[in-house]
């Protein structure tokens, strides 16, 4: 797998994104962050990018936190989880059943209490980030969650 | 044929000749299904929480005695397709594979190596006890089964992890005395899981053990070879055959005469018993005493065979 680490002016890029689609001020300031191909970043910690430098055939470091293409910035389930907390704009919280709904692929429709600015948003259920979302010209909310972490629709 | 488990004549011979084995009782685990267990992962929620989450939606929890945050969990066969598995905040985990990395006893900080691991079980156990500080390289010679690897490991939310593609047999030349501590969950014949996958028992031949004997060997060497002087290995199967298991270790004391040493295992809330001590004649080197094996009617799941082993510092020192 492709890795290159994210440089600072890259880096200060994608924070801008961050920080104007979804109000986050610390974007994984506590991870090094590598592009691994088709714009998807992966987070790990110092030591952790460290050894891997020192070790042949690595097929992959940390986990993949989210995805940057012209279009915008997205958050894999696990990348919107570890900025909990930062995450101050665009969140959806959904009940139960939504996020059920959610996890299997299919949109969600948005509510009157939801407030939202441009195309994309964080879903959240209870205290749990599920990742991105792309808001549809019909109004609803298309998660982008990837074919093999989808719950079976029944 | 014993109630519908197809047994070769090799099989049956080898299990009833294995010393210290209640024959009878081991078939009927045998047909007896498994519990359906999960761990829940730390790393994303606390116990109480994803109890309370479990509960409100119709599961019901059992601890199992013998790990830290292991459950069997009731009903079967629905906990696969709950928010809660797909949001990595349970793991389902066999009971006994839990043990094995509750023996490696993972420390804070540190490096540790898991030598064969897809599809990634023990590896998002391990990454949960270091809580994201030091390093976890979980690596596997198969391309198919790291996909497995690492969806599992991305599910959980393991951020200090390097995924390896690699034949394990090299990592003890390439990079000695790297690791505080090393995980060698060897493939095996799985004869401790048979219940599990009854075609086990039909495929299971002698001379795939013997094979298996020499690949294990070389893992475990390779992985001790990759210890830090002062850390610990932990050699693991899950199987019953003396090849797959003590003779694996004796061969390692052998090779690596006075820098291997066996450690005591303490375990509680589980039976288990002895390992053997001799087989087709030939005594096992005293310290193989040391490691433990658990038949399917102990655990009332898999069965396994786990040792834990040191290297000493003799070398260094010199």
């Amino acid at each position: 797998m492709k890795r290159e680490r994210i440089d600072k002016s890259v880096r200060e890029k994608i924070e801008q994104e961050a920080r104007r689609v979804y109000g986050i001020r610390s974007f994984f300031n506590d991870y090094e962050l590598f592009m691994s191909g088709e714009g998807k970043i992966r987070a790990t910690t110092r030591e952790t990018a460290e050894l891997a430098e020192y070790l042949k055939k690595v097929d992959s470091v940390g986990v993949y936190v989210a995805k940057y293409r012209r279009w915008g910035l997205t958050f894999s389930i696990e990348g919107s989880q570890i900025l909990d907390g930062v995450i101050e704009r665009n969140v959806i919280e959904l009940t139960r059943e939504e996020a059920k709904r959610w996890m299997t692929g299919a949109p969600v429709e948005l509510k009157p209490e939801h407030k939202i600015e441009g195309k994309f948003v964080v879903a959240k259920y209870r205290r749990f980030y599920l990742g991105s979302g792309v808001m549809g010209r019909d109004g609803k909310v298309y998660p982008l969650i990837p074919k093999w972490r989808r719950i079976p629709s029944e | 044929m014993k109630n519908g488990i197809q047994f070769s004549e090799e099989l049956l011979k080898l299990l009833s000749e294995l010393p210290g084995v209640d024959f009878e009782r081991l078939l009927e685990s045998y047909n007896t299904p498994l519990p359906e267990s999960i761990r829940i992962n730390t790393l994303k929620t606390t116990p109480s929480e994803c109890i309370e989450m479990l509960e409100e939606n119709g599961f019901s929890l059992t601890k199992i005695p013998w790990t830290r945050y292991g459950y069997y969990v009731e009903p079967k066969d629905r906990i696969a397709e709950t928010l809660e598995h797909m949001l990595g905040l349970v793991y389902m985990q066999g009971p006994v594979s839990m043990l094995v990395a509750e023996v490696l006893d993972v420390k804070h900080g540190d490096r540790v190596l898991d030598l064969c691991a897809a599809p990634g079980s023990k590896s998002t156990q391990i990454g949960q006890y270091l809580e994201n500080s030091g390093a976890l390289v979980a690596n596997d010679i198969s391309y198919e089964r790291i996909k497995a690897l690492s969806s599992n490991l991305q599910r959980c939310g393991v951020v200090n992890v390097i995924i390896t593609l690699k034949d394990g047999r090299m990592f003890g030349r390439r990079y000695p005395d790297t690791f505080d501590k090393v995980l060698v969950d060897a493939p095996c014949s799985s004869l401790g899981i048979i219940s599990r996958d009854w075609s086990i028992a039909k495929r299971w031949r002698g001379r795939i053990s013997e094979r298996m004997s020499r690949l294990q060997l070389g893992l475990i060497t390779s992985g001790f070879d990759a210890l830090k002087p002062g850390g610990t290995l932990v050699y693991a199967t899950c199987t019953l055959h003396p090849l797959e298991n003590e003779w694996v270790i004796d061969q390692l004391l052998e090779r690596r005469s006075g820098k291997a040493k066996l450690l005591e295992i303490k375990i509680e809330g589980i039976k288990y018993s002895k390992p053997i001590v001799e087989w087709n004649g030939d005594f096992f080197h005293p310290e193989v005493s040391k490691c433990i094996r658990i038949y399917p009617y102990q655990s009332g799941a898999e069965g396994f065979f786990i040792s834990k082993i040191t290297k000493t510092w003799a070398d260094y020192e010199a």
